[in-house]
């Protein structure tokens, strides 16, 4: 049944009597909270190429996005072009879904770097939209009322920044961890300089069973402990919040000096009217840099069902160029994943672009142990940890299971 | 003239038969037979036998969501129909605001599951309505992270069932309750028999269909809860709030486990179907025997 509903073919009714054609288009950007600058690309699409029309619908992220696009894709009535992250592209890629575009002119211009994220069995299934910093942001009104004028970006210093923070009777840092989201992100945030300072092949050797979390990831987890020992964060608190809906109006309303989130934040908060700096989340030695943690975030696949195929591949041609893409980048505040694109400069992320400009970054590993279902249960394994039901070591132990597990 | 008459009700029945296996015993069938396959959601489906069954047995998650199902529903079919019996012994007493008050009392199941969940998210956040009330209250001792700790969250998402559905059960009993013969209850205070005693040898008897149709219903309800678990905690912290229902959408839609999201379902449709049969079977019993 789900072959024969899948010959119907996917996207739009095709092409119309003048000649024009219709591609839809699927995506969790360009709408609600984050327009990131979607339908001015779209515009300009169909200004440059007046036959074709973008028939673009926004879906809310996450679990909804799944929920919709997952049964679309089975009856063959998905998008002709539907926004992918690698988790996604490796999961619908697997399934046939996903259209084979390794022979697009922009594949061979794809970063090093980013290149894994968009490739499943040596074939490239998706274009890579951006690299996406995820780190600490600082409120720098509230820093300076203690007397800090830098956001620090070591763990000695970050640790004596809190307690003039705290001191100065402000909030130190928020961690809003209800979904276990925060915990997970900051361990990976950490890991990316404690670990990957030391190693940077440790997911290679983890994946060959030559390296483990224990003791590997140990200065990781701890760290996070370490807020709660020092009384700048209460865990308990931060697991009964929510980082996605209370976390960014928290930090907004000015209540904490401190906060961790992903750049895509910035532009939202930049919005309550304070300085503020995003960062990498500063968990080396005393004297060192820290390494930014940068997410293979949004991409754009083309549905292999499309009867639009043609014009779907051109919509994603137009986006692989530079001009196109910086309007996208600027408003997620990311970096650009092709090895001649250009990424855009803004006061509030310098610290983060400059770790990147200068190699100091780690992309985090969410096309091998790190998918989905062990992202999931490292954070609800963290969770636990921060709330004493587990020692460190069974902590590590079970993130090892969870990222070990196929 | 017999065959001719089962021929009649056969072809009376037959649509029924048609629907009922298009839209349920096919689905059925075919979810139990995507369990036994290897199923990543897509049209490759090859079949494994009991492997996914096999690994669900070796998943204490599972076994931790199965406890946390049954425990969930133990506690919310004990509170929402002790809670809807004991509104509708008042307001039975009460016929001068029993109107207004079931309407007052019914007003919370007309609300979306999700949209009281995420109410009820605020109100329970650390700074959130509740610990502002015990605060006001002068109460700051009972403040607590509802949510956030691990021995109260399954019972904080509990809550917020019972409070949404309370007044449905209270309608039922209500209705238990008018068709309680007014002699017998005549009869009770003519005896002189005092308020409990009317309670424990006249009406808690005459409830018995009632009891049956409330615990039945909020058994398999709760026994499926979902949106509840997912807006308020999304089976956290540490895993504290998950349920079978949690793990099915979790390895469906998220994790890429399809066909093991599928195995997990079918030991949810065998829980809910073993426990509400027995409940139900037992109650029946009951009322035989009364």
């Amino acid at each position: 049944m789900a072959m024969s509903l899948a010959a119907c073919g996917g996207g739009s009714a095709g092409a119309s009597k003048d000649g024009k054609v219709t591609i839809h288009v699927q995506a969790w950007k360009g709408g609600g909270a984050e327009p990131a600058n979607v339908a001015e690309i779209n515009k300009a699409f169909e200004k440059a190429h007046p036959n074709i029309k973008i028939d673009f619908e926004y879906i809310t992220a996450n679990d909804t996005y799944v929920q919709k696009l997952q049964p679309e894709l089975l009856g063959g009535k998905a998008g002709d072009v539907i926004m992918v992250d690698t988790d996604k592209m490796k999961k619908w890629g697997a399934s046939g879904y996903l259209a084979d575009l390794s022979g697009e002119s922009w594949a061979s211009r794809i970063a090093p770097d980013a290149k894994p994220f968009a490739q499943a069995d040596g074939k490239t299934l998706a274009m890579p939209m951006e690299l996406i910093g995820i780190g600490l942001y600082a409120n720098m009104d509230l820093l300076k009322k203690a007397g800090i004028t830098e956001v620090p970006a070591d763990w000695p210093t970050f640790l004596a920044d809190l307690a003039k923070v705290k001191k100065a009777g402000i909030d130190p840092i928020a961690l809003p961890d209800k979904s276990g989201w925060t915990g997970s992100s900051v361990f990976q945030a950490s890991g990316s300089t404690t670990v990957y300072q030391k190693n940077k092949q440790w997911d290679a050797d983890f994946l060959d069973g030559k390296a483990s979390f224990n003791p590997d990831w140990k200065t990781s987890l701890e760290q996070l402990k370490t807020l709660e020992d020092k009384g700048y964060v209460n865990w308990k608190n931060e697991i009964g919040t929510d980082e996605w809906s209370q976390g960014p109006q928290d930090f907004s309303a000015g209540k904490s000096a401190f906060w961790y989130q992903g750049a895509w934040q910035v532009s939202n908060i930049k919005k309550a009217g304070f300085p503020v700096s995003f960062a990498p989340w500063p968990g080396g030695a005393e004297g060192t840099k820290p390494n930014g943690m940068l997410f293979s975030g949004t991409m754009w696949g083309v549905n292999s069902q499309s009867q639009q195929g043609d014009a779907a591949r051109e919509y994603v041609k137009f986006w692989s160029q530079n001009e196109n893409l910086a309007k996208y980048l600027e408003a997620e505040n990311a970096e650009s994943p092709f090895t001649d694109g250009t990424t855009p400069e803004a006061t509030e992320t310098t610290a983060f672009t400059t770790a990147f400009k200068e190699g100091r970054y780690r992309i985090l590993p969410s096309n091998s142990w790190y998918a989905a279902a062990a992202e999931t249960e490292t954070g609800s394994r963290i969770q636990a940890y921060l709330l004493g039901k587990a020692s460190a070591a069974r902590t590590l132990k079970d993130i090892q299971t969870a990222a070990s597990a196929k | 003239m017999f065959h001719r008459r089962r021929a009649t009700m056969a072809a009376f029945l037959l649509p029924a038969i048609v629907i009922y296996g298009a839209f349920m015993l096919y689905p059925l069938a075919r979810g139990v037979y995507l369990s036994m396959t290897d199923s990543l959601g897509g049209p490759i489906a090859n079949f494994v036998g009991t492997e996914q069954y096999r690994a669900m047995a070796d998943d204490p998650k599972v076994t931790a969501a199965l406890w946390h199902t049954v425990l969930y529903a133990a506690v919310v079919v004990v509170a929402q129909n002790g809670l809807g019996l004991l509104f509708a012994s008042l307001l039975f007493r009460r016929p001068k605001v029993r109107k207004t008050l079931s309407v007052v009392l019914l007003t919370p199941t007309l609300v979306s599951p999700v949209m009281a969940a995420f109410i009820w998210s605020y109100l329970f956040a650390p700074e959130g309505g509740i610990n502002a009330l015990l605060g006001v209250l002068g109460l700051d001792s009972l403040q607590h992270v509802w949510l956030g700790d691990t021995s109260t969250a399954l019972y904080a998402v509990a809550a917020v069932n019972v409070w949404m559905f309370a007044g449905y059960s209270c309608a039922i009993f209500l209705a238990g309750y008018m068709s309680v013969p007014t002699d017998l209850l005549d009869a009770a205070a003519v005896d002189g028999a005092s308020g409990w005693q009317r309670f424990r040898s006249v009406e808690w008897p005459m409830l018995a269909p009632a009891l049956t149709v409330n615990v039945t219903l909020s058994l398999i309800g709760s026994l499926k809860v979902f949106e509840f678990p997912l807006v308020l905690t999304n089976g956290g912290p540490a895993g504290a709030t998950d349920t079978l229902t949690m793990l099915v959408y979790r390895n469906v839609f998220g994790g890429g486990k399809f066909a093991f999201g599928i195995a997990v379902s079918v030991l949810l449709l065998v829980t809910v179907v073993v426990l509400s049969s027995a409940t139900s079977s037992l109650l029946r019993l009951r009322e035989r025997r009364i």
